[in-house]
């Protein structure tokens, strides 16, 4: 297994969520059942950065 | 943050329209689920003749057949060990177990995958969103943290709000009230009955009163009726000068109903996640017309592991057409659960709730809050045994507090009782789930 190629994989899909986590989070001040669990989701993404060295 | 009145305001103010359009959506999926991935569900649904394509109205859900609590333990101790035939997801997808508190039997084994245990946290967040919790909060749990699935879900539910989360697990109930007072908790959860025994710890054992001395403006009251039974309801505000609410659930089903911050005396329904039937306890017979008594069949839209459908919940509830000041569109239950099936009983002919006992006897000032019910028979005739405690420095002599006690016994249930008099401290306390009724009849007919 290349785990150096796979990380970059990784970090690039996690920026990815990262990226979509915060517009659904800026957009969803009015909707607590979105905006609540969208920022466990962030809390994840950043554990999964931490992971991949980031 | 913004005032958002709803935890999710898109599902708590769907169209009735809607609502049951997503329901019978969700319905036919977890029944096909469940039909596809369990021979336990499939055998039952088999020998009804129903298959999934065989649902497409609520008409054809109640041809489903129901499911007890003795179905689910019959199934239970094999394999896939330790659920049986009504697991749903191999074991693997298993993260949590909890199990039924056994108060009427053997307990029932409750599998939960991870995103059921997200949905249960979901269930959650709506109703307490609903009775005013938010992210300032400072929620006190004063449970014991184990098998029991109790207030697990509302500990994450708080977490997932936002708010501050203190388990109060292992402690003794003096070192709660003085946690929550040196943390200035804002909110808790806890069966009424242990409510009202920590008001009585605080006041009598520590010297504190929860109305001067504690921050606790909230309460989400749950585990057996009480918090929407008007005089037990009333002394809770009072011994702790906050807003009680009720909510109603079940490890089986999940968290179900909850009382809304206005208080309408009722329960809500979440039906974007539970679809609620109801039928005449002894007919079987559906139960629509508002006003009526019905007994709750439910189905857990949304839950996996071991799903929950057409459950018969033996929970006796009153059905309203009433619309909430709130603005959510979910049914609401007068009352809230007004007992169980096998509690409510008749005696000398009378339907007798023990939730309309309690109502009397908290109403009555100069009695304290724990009594007994015992119904017997001598010879062909049924008794009722009523026990209170009399409160220390009553002014009002005994035989007028009985007096009124009696009359207000037979106005609200049309029965008679004996009425046996202790003094305070003398009856049993619970800490959990208080079994203050007991009927002797059955136990003598199970010998005879």
């Amino acid at each position: 297994m290349n785990n150096q190629f796979r990380r970059e994989q990784f970090l690039d899909a996690v920026l990815e969520m990262e990226r979509l986590a915060e517009k659904i989070s800026e957009d969803s001040k009015s909707f607590p059942a979105i905006e609540r669990n969208i920022k466990r989701i962030q809390a994840s993404i950043v554990m999964m950065k931490l992971n991949l060295g980031g | 943050m913004v005032h958002i009145p709803y935890w999710n305001p898109y599902l708590e103010t769907l169209s009735r329209e809607a609502l049951e359009s997503l329901q019978l959506k969700k319905f036919k999926r977890i029944f096909k689920w469940a039909y596809e991935r369990s021979r336990f569900h499939r055998e039952l649904y088999e020998s009804a003749g129903i298959r999934p394509s065989d649902i497409n109205t609520f008409e054809d859900i109640r041809r489903v057949p129901k499911v007890e609590k003795s179905m689910m333990l019959s199934v239970q101790g094999k394999d896939p060990y330790p659920y049986g035939d009504a697991l749903c997801v191999p074991l693997e997808q298993v993260t949590e177990f909890r199990q039924t508190s056994g108060t009427t039997g053997r307990p029932v084994y409750q599998p939960d995958t991870w995103q059921d245990w997200e949905w249960w946290s979901e269930c959650w967040a709506t109703l307490l969103w609903a009775q005013g919790y938010r992210p300032q909060d400072k929620v006190f749990l004063p449970f014991g943290y184990n098998i029991f699935v109790a207030f697990w879900a509302g500990h994450y539910a708080s977490e997932k709000i936002g708010c501050e989360t203190i388990p109060g697990g292992v402690l003794d109930t003096k070192a709660r009230i003085l946690k929550m007072q040196e943390l200035r908790a804002t909110a808790m959860m806890a069966t009424p009955t242990y409510v009202l025994g920590m008001a009585d710890v605080a006041t009598r054992s520590l010297g504190i009163d929860p109305t001067r001395s504690l921050s606790i403006r909230k309460i989400t009251c749950a585990g057996e009726p009480g918090a929407l039974i008007p005089a037990t309801k009333k002394r809770i505000e009072e011994a702790w000068g906050a807003k009680v609410f009720d909510h109603a659930g079940a490890t089986e089903i999940g968290a179900w109903g909850f009382e809304c911050a206005e208080q309408p005396g009722a329960l809500h329904v979440n039906e974007s996640m539970f679809l609620a039937e109801f039928e005449d306890p002894d007919t079987g017979a559906p139960v629509t017309e508002p006003g009526r008594y019905g007994k709750l069949i439910i189905t857990a839209l949304d839950r996996i592991a071991q799903p929950c459908i057409r459950f018969d919940s033996k929970d006796i509830v009153q059905l309203s057409d009433e619309k909430c000041s709130c603005g959510r569109t979910y049914r609401l239950l007068t009352g809230g659960v007004l007992g169980r099936a096998d509690d409510i009983t008749k005696v000398k002919g009378v339907l007798l709730s023990p939730a309309a006992i309690e109502d009397v006897v908290r109403s009555i000032e100069g009695l304290s809050d724990e009594y007994e019910v015992l119904v017997d028979k001598k010879g062909d005739v049924d008794t009722i045994t009523l026990r209170v405690e009399l409160l220390e420095g009553t002014t009002e002599p005994t035989t007028s507090l009985m007096e009124r006690l009696q009359t207000q016994l037979r106005v609200k249930t049309n029965l008679g009782y004996n009425v046996e008099t202790y003094t305070y401290g003398s009856l049993p306390r619970y800490e959990v789930k208080a079994r203050r009724f007991k009927d002797l009849r059955k136990k003598r007919a199970s010998h005879e």
